[in-house]
């Protein structure tokens, strides 16, 4: 990049721009072509698709809420309307056909076309089948109610038929037992008679009693008239025949009494009497109590029977009002429940028969319990028709929802599509919306990026050079001007030295004066010292002899001490001798007394010595300590002596040192002398060299100035503009050339130059202060 | 007659009473006394050949001018710390009455002091310490000069046993 020549880089940059925008142009293009032909499609097929499939399927809805009303009600207003419906559909599905052979982009449309025509036709079969069963239905319907109609009639018949035999029966054994009951007072009253007779013995007062058994006869006569069970014939056999020879008994006894018969004959007829009415009393009251009897267990009878009829009655009812109510409330459930009732029924019917004797009720029984059969019959029929029908509803709900599904699945279908490919659309715009807006700020960026770096691979090396230029100078300049200041600095610095130097030299003279003296000096301390050394070696010697006296006081001492050790050891023994001498006295007893005292004074005495040579002891140990510290006291002094000794012929080494150092000063300054004054020698070439630099210095400043003018138009030509670089081009090498512009300065540059002449900085001899904003602008 | 009797007397009181003269010698800085008539003569301390299975306070025995007698220290007889001998250590020859007979044996004492005439009433009996512990030995205690003087009775220092063993020594 940086080898190119310029105008490459400015080609480069704009070929760039170009082949971005050619690259937006064209696929802003390609996306808005695929956008339109998409929106063609969308127009065209999706859209009539789903049209189409809201129709179909509104279709459907219509025909099958028609349908439905129709299965519940029967009515064919319903029946008609669900057909115009479905002619609508198939209308629609001709339409979708149509649609469907159109468009080739509608993939899943064929197949549920399929699905919803082959679902309409199986349910326009079920509308048929639909339409057959009600038919059916209804002619079942017809039969259950006539069935219904003649079971009920049947058992209402035989019912009233059972209440009227009830009836018949009670009057009828009613009257029987009213005949019986008379027949028993015939009775009761021919006795009564037979025995007033006897007792008032009165004939015809028994021809009486015949007269009203008489009677019996005829009533036996009615009463067997309605007599069937032999029981009761016996009964009424017994009574007649007891009636005939009760009769025929007081009939003898009238005779044989009118005949005036003895007593004997009497009493066997009237024993005869006695017995037959007896046995018709008997009978009439047994008969009479069975007849009693009889009445109650048929009572009973037909009490059960009646109220098993009503049972069957009620039974029968139930059934039908659970047909109606089922048919009322739409639920087979509910008819179910009255068939059931049926065989409920059955072992009623059983219990009715056993109960039943005559020929003609059972007639009548079988007659009711066909009549409940062939109702039982109808109304399972008609279940088996309704749940038929239900099944029929269900099945079409089934196949109407086939058609709506598959009408669902196509819209559905559409509006996926439809969705996708809207959503497509959109997707593609905003990829192109997007490639757009990314494109023109890359272009944006790459064009200004391209201006900025091409800009700045111009300027920035120019600039660089330019600074550098600038800066080359301005330092070439102010060297210039430092070295010419410096030079003269150095001119002045070379005179001043040589005045100094001057004034070392006779300094040194006085310093060569001062040294010899010090030499003589050092030889009279020595001499002094040595004087000093030999006192010190007699004081030595008679601390010697003093320490050597001091010892032989100690040995006398010594020797003293062991004299009074001797004396002690006398007054010891003299003190044993003593006591010994006390002991024997005591032991001489009186004769001893004066030997005792003489004793004890010796003893005394013995003390006396012993506590003198104590002391004496004591007082020796005394001095012989005392002498022991004086000999010490003395060999401290006698060290003290030596050190001083050693002191003194230190001192002395040291001073003969000092007197040969002062010596070799003496030469060393000599020598110092000589070196100055080739020094002050040097000092005045410094000067003249000085002078030359200075000069040549001044010729270095112009050449800067020169360079400066060649940067200025340097920057013109980058620029444009002249006046700052003027400026800076003007203000420099004015200000730094020649030293003699600043004359403070440089005074204060010699009073440096006096004190330390290493240290002067550019920057103190240049003024830079306002240099540094001279190519900020730039 | 009267005289002889009062001699007697006075004899026999001197024998009984314990007033009289005492040799008081130092022992660990304590006085002790011996009746001034048991006491044979008073020695200074020289060289005692030592004898073979004695008790430990028998020293040995010392020639005395011909005589062998033997010698006691009397600081291991009462029970002290022995001492090594100085100048003043000395031996009192004492005689002993035992079994019918006197014997002579050297007491090794600390020092001699003097002989003191002590009065019958500067003596008190020796205290008793108690049943157990045997103070026969002591003859009594003198006060003299607000100090107590041990006086000893020598014949029971040493029993008849240790007599026997020493006369056996000699």
């Amino acid at each position: 990049m940086k080898n190119l020549s310029l105008g490459l880089k400015i080609s480069l940059g704009f070929a760039i721009l170009i082949i971005i925008a050619s690259a937006l142009g064209i696929m802003a293009i390609w996306n808005m072509g695929r956008v339109e032909t998409q929106s063609t499609m969308l127009a065209n097929e999706y859209v009539p698709e789903v049209d189409v499939a809201v129709e179909m399927r509104g279709a459907a809805n219509r025909v099958m809420y028609e349908m439905r009303g129709y299965g519940f009600t029967e009515d064919t207003a319903f029946y008609e309307a669900g057909m115009k419906e479905l002619a609508a559909l198939d209308t629609a599905l001709e339409k979708a056909r149509k649609l469907d052979a159109a468009s080739p982009n509608l993939k899943q449309l064929k197949g549920q076309l399929e699905i919803a025509t082959k679902a309409v036709e199986e349910y326009k079969t079920l509308v048929q089948q639909t339409v057959d069963t009600n038919a059916r239905l209804a002619e079942e319907r017809n039969t259950l109610d006539t069935a219904a109609a003649t079971y009920m009639s049947n058992s209402n018949a035989f019912l009233a038929g059972q209440n009227e035999q009830f009836k018949k029966d009670l009057a009828a054994r009613q009257e029987k037992i009213r005949l019986v009951d008379q027949l028993a007072d015939i009775g009761a009253e021919t006795r009564v008679l037979n025995f007033k007779s006897q007792a008032l013995r009165r004939t015809d007062m028994m021809d009486t009693a015949i007269e009203t058994i008489g009677k019996a006869t005829g009533l036996i006569a009615e009463i067997r008239k309605t007599t069937h069970l032999a029981e009761d014939i016996a009964f009424i056999d017994n009574i007649e025949s007891a009636a005939a020879n009760y009769q025929k008994a007081i009939s003898q006894f009238i005779y044989e009494y009118k005949k005036g018969s003895g007593a004997i004959v009497l009493n066997d007829y009237r024993d005869q009497m006695d017995k037959y009415a007896e046995i018709y009393v008997q009978n009439c009251n047994d008969f009479f109590k069975s007849q009693q009897e009889k009445l109650t267990k048929d009572m009973l009878e037909r009490q059960t029977k009646i109220t098993l009829v009503n049972d069957i009655i009620d039974l029968g009812n139930a059934s039908r009002i659970a047909a109606f109510r089922s048919q009322a409330l739409r639920s087979p459930a509910v008819m179910e429940e009255g068939i059931q009732n049926f065989s409920k029924i059955d072992p009623l019917f059983e219990a009715l028969k056993k109960i039943t004797r005559l020929p003609e009720d059972l007639r009548r029984i079988e007659e009711v319990k066909t009549g409940g059969d062939s109702y039982k019959t109808a109304m399972a029929d008609f279940l088996k028709e309704w749940h038929f029908l239900q099944e029929l509803s269900d099945k079409r709900a089934a196949a109407g929802q086939d058609v709506i599904a598959a009408c669902k699945e196509t819209a559905d279908a559409g509006m996926v599509a439809t969705d996708r490919i809207a959503q497509g659309a959109v997707a593609s715009l905003s990829t192109a919306s997007t490639v757009m807006i990314i494109g023109l700020v890359a272009a944006l960026v790459i064009g200004v990026l391209a201006a900025f770096f091409i800009t700045k691979s111009i300027t920035g090396p120019v600039n660089r050079i330019i600074t550098g230029l600038n800066e080359g100078s301005g330092q070439v300049a102010s060297a210039s001007g430092q070295v010419s200041s410096s030079s003269q600095a150095m001119a002045e610095g070379a005179s001043q030295q040589a005045a100094s130097i001057e004034e070392s030299s006779s300094s040194m003279e006085e310093m060569a004066s001062m040294t010899k003296k010090n030499a003589e000096n050092a030889g009279t301390a020595d001499g002094l010292m040595k004087e000093a050394n030999h006192v010190v070696a007699t004081a030595n010697d008679s601390m010697g002899k003093l320490i050597h006296s001091m010892e032989d006081i100690s040995k006398a001492s010594d020797e003293t001490s062991k004299i009074i050790k001797t004396i002690d050891e006398i007054a010891f023994q003299t003190n044993l001798l003593a006591l010994n001498a006390a002991v024997e006295a005591a032991r001489a007893g009186e004769a001893g007394a004066g030997f005792a005292v003489v004793a004890d004074e010796v003893r005394n005495l013995a003390m006396r010595a012993a506590e003198a040579a104590k002391n004496t002891a004591e007082l020796i140990e005394g001095t012989v300590k005392k002498v022991h510290d004086g000999s010490k006291l003395v060999s401290t002094t006698n060290e003290a002596f030596g050190q001083v000794a050693d002191s003194s012929a230190k001192v002395g080494d040291l001073i003969a040192e000092i007197s040969a150092a002062s010596k070799e000063q003496s030469s060393g300054i000599d020598q110092v002398n000589i070196a100055i004054t080739e020094m002050d020698k040097v000092v005045q070439q410094n000067a003249a060299n000085a002078e030359e630099s200075a000069s040549a210095s001044e010729e270095m400043n112009a050449q800067a100035e020169q360079l400066k003018e060649y940067v200025d138009d340097l920057v013109m030509l980058v620029t444009g503009k002249r006046d700052q670089s003027q400026a800076v081009s003007r203000k420099k090498p004015i200000k730094t050339i020649g030293g003699s512009h600043h004359p403070k300065q440089v005074a204060g540059n010699k009073q440096m130059l006096a004190g330390k002449t290493g240290e002067i900085r550019p920057d103190q001899v240049i003024p830079f202060d306002d240099d540094d904003d001279d190519f900020k602008n730039f | 007659m009267t005289n002889e009797l009062s001699e007697m007397n006075l004899a026999i009181k001197a024998t009984t009473m314990k007033t009289g003269k005492y040799l008081t010698f130092t022992l660990a800085d304590e006085e002790y006394g011996i009746g001034i008539l048991k006491v044979k003569e008073i020695i200074g301390m020289m060289a005692i050949t030592s004898v073979p299975r004695t008790p430990d306070f028998v020293k040995g025995v010392i020639n005395l001018r011909g005589k062998v007698i033997p010698v006691i220290d009397l600081r291991l007889k009462f029970g002290m710390d022995a001492i090594s001998y100085t100048d003043r250590t000395c031996i009192i020859v004492v005689e002993i009455d035992a079994n019918d007979m006197t014997i002579q044996i050297g007491i090794v004492v600390d020092s001699v002091s003097e002989v003191l005439n002590i009065k019958e009433e500067e003596i008190e009996n020796a205290p008793s310490f108690g049943t157990s512990l045997n103070t026969a030995y002591i003859l009594g205690m003198a006060k003299i000069d607000s100090g107590v003087k041990i006086l000893l009775d020598i014949d029971r220092v040493l029993s008849t046993k240790e007599i026997q063993v020493l006369e056996k020594s000699i």
